[in-house]
This record gives structure tokens, sequence and C-alpha cells, in this order.
């Protein structure tokens, strides 16, 4: 027996409410991130320590207890890494969202002309800026971590880690 | 790999948070290791001429992961790679233990000739 008009009626009209809600949640999710997206690329860029191209490679992420954004792009030979992360868990609250710039020349493992990557990290110096290596900064962070950092190590660590307010 | 939930080990990472990491996942655990005690295990590499392989090259020559900053990697090449470091002096006791862990995930990674997945933060 077939069912009544109105009642097909009734559900049909809850139905269509219901999709058009959730249409209306996706477009304005998706334009969240859309805004979001830009945001990142063409505003949060721009208080980096160093120019970050429009053609970089953007990663977002929500991490454990704190956002952290990657971009990442290669030029002259080496892959620059540039990394802007919010406050993290235990670090003291004076602290705000932070820079921290690396980059990369890939070494050569095979033949007569082997050598070794490098590795380095960009720090405020009284100059301005220099690259230090990698090597130095990993010992800081550790030593940091293991309650063993000397003066030199903690200031290489704070002109490394640049602040996002200009 | 399995579709359970993934477990995450943070051990090598805690502490870190801010600085660079990288995961391996396999078979239901992602293990978060902070990338100094990966620049410790293969950041001085040989430079006799006679290449890289596994980890080393990919670290080294910013190739896999370290390129794309993910991708699965063949479990067999990394585990010969990371054993050539076993018994050699590392910088820290953590690294040390670090590798431990790398081998032991990617030995059982290449019994199933599996593939373990890296991303890179």
């Amino acid at each position: 027996m077939p069912m009544s008009s109105g009642s097909n009626s009734h559900e049909s009209s809850g139905k269509h409410e219901t999709l058009t809600r959730l249409l209306s949640a996706i477009k304005a999710a998706a334009n969240e991130e859309r805004v979001r997206e830009l945001y990142i690329r063409n505003i949060l860029s721009q208080s980096a320590p160093i120019e970050i191209p429009s053609f970089a490679k953007i990663k977002d992420q929500k991490k454990n207890g704190y956002n952290q954004v990657k971009y990442n792009w290669r030029a002259d030979g080496y892959k620059y890494e540039v990394r802007w992360h919010t406050r993290t868990p235990g670090a003291p609250i004076t602290e705000g969202n932070t820079w921290q710039v690396r980059r990369h020349k890939p070494g050569v493992g095979f033949g007569n002309n082997a050598r070794p990557p490098v590795d380095e990290v960009l720090v405020k110096s009284t100059t301005g800026k220099k690259w230090v290596p990698f090597e130095m900064w990993q010992a800081s962070i550790d030593a940091k971590t293991a309650n063993r950092l000397t003066n030199e190590q903690r200031r290489l660590l704070d002109n490394g880690h640049w602040s996002d307010k200009k | 790999m399995g579709t359970g939930q993934i477990k995450n080990d943070f051990t090598y990472y805690k502490g870190f948070e801010g600085e660079g990491e990288v995961t391996f996942t396999y078979a239901g655990l992602c293990l978060h290791v902070w990338d100094g005690y990966i620049f410790q295990i293969v950041g001085k590499p040989p430079l006799d001429g006679k290449g890289w392989h596994g980890m080393t090259r990919d670290y080294n020559q910013l190739e896999g992961p370290w390129d794309e900053d993910e991708a699965d990697v063949d479990a067999v090449e990394y585990l010969q790679d990371l054993k050539h470091y076993q018994g050699k002096h590392l910088e820290t006791a953590q690294a040390e233990q670090v590798l431990s862990r790398l081998i032991e995930l990617f030995r059982q990674a290449a019994a199933q000739h599996a593939y373990v997945h890296i991303e890179v933060y």
C-alpha cells in the first residue's frame, strides 16, 4: 500500500534541511581552511627571519600541545626549512611564538669527490645574521635538556629562536 | 601495516618539543624521535667514496623522507645500514638507545618484507 504523500513530503523536507545544513558546514570548513592557508602563505610568512618564497611547500600541523607550520623550498643548491611554532608545553610563560631556520646542502657519498652534507642553523649575530653548523645547535639543545647548558650554548639557542614579533 | 589504532611513543622526543622531529611508523607503533638523535647516528657519514645506503644516504643526500617530508622506506635496506653503527660510540647514550629501538623496529618490518613509514617534521 502506498504511503501518504504528506508523510513523504515531510520526511523529504527534513532530509533536505539536514543536507543543506551539512553542505553549509562543509563549505564553512573549506572556507576556513582556505583562509588559514592564505594567512600562512601571505601573512605569517612575513614575520620570518628570512624571506619565504611564494612557491614554498607548507605543512600546517597540530602537534602535541602546540601548533607548527613548516615551510620548505630549494634554492642555490640548498634545501631551506623554516619552522614556526606556538609556545611549547613546559616553556616559560614569557616565551611566545618562535621561528627556526635551517638549511641543508646534500652531501656526496660516492666517488672521488665525496663530501659531507652542509647542515646549518640561522642565528642572530652582532653583524646581523649568520649560519652555524647544526652540530653545534643540536649539542646545545641536548645540553639544555640535560641541564648542563654553558653560557655560550645558551646564547646560541637564544639567537637561533626568533620571535615572530618584528 | 595494520589498520588499528596507532600507539605513539614519545620517549625520545619528550622535552624537545618545537625542535625537529622524525617519526617511524610500523605495525601500530609510531616512534617519535628528536632529529638531533638521528644526526648523532647518521649525520657524520664516511667519506671513503664507497657510497651511502639506507638512512645514511637518505638523511645526508636529502632523499626519500628527507626530500619529500614523508615516505615508505625499504626496511631491509635501512636495517642493513643501521647495523653498521652498532657498537660504535655515539655522542649520547640516548642516541645509542634510539639506534637500538630503530634496529628492532626495522628488524621486525624486514622479517615481513614490509615498508616503514617515515615522516620528517
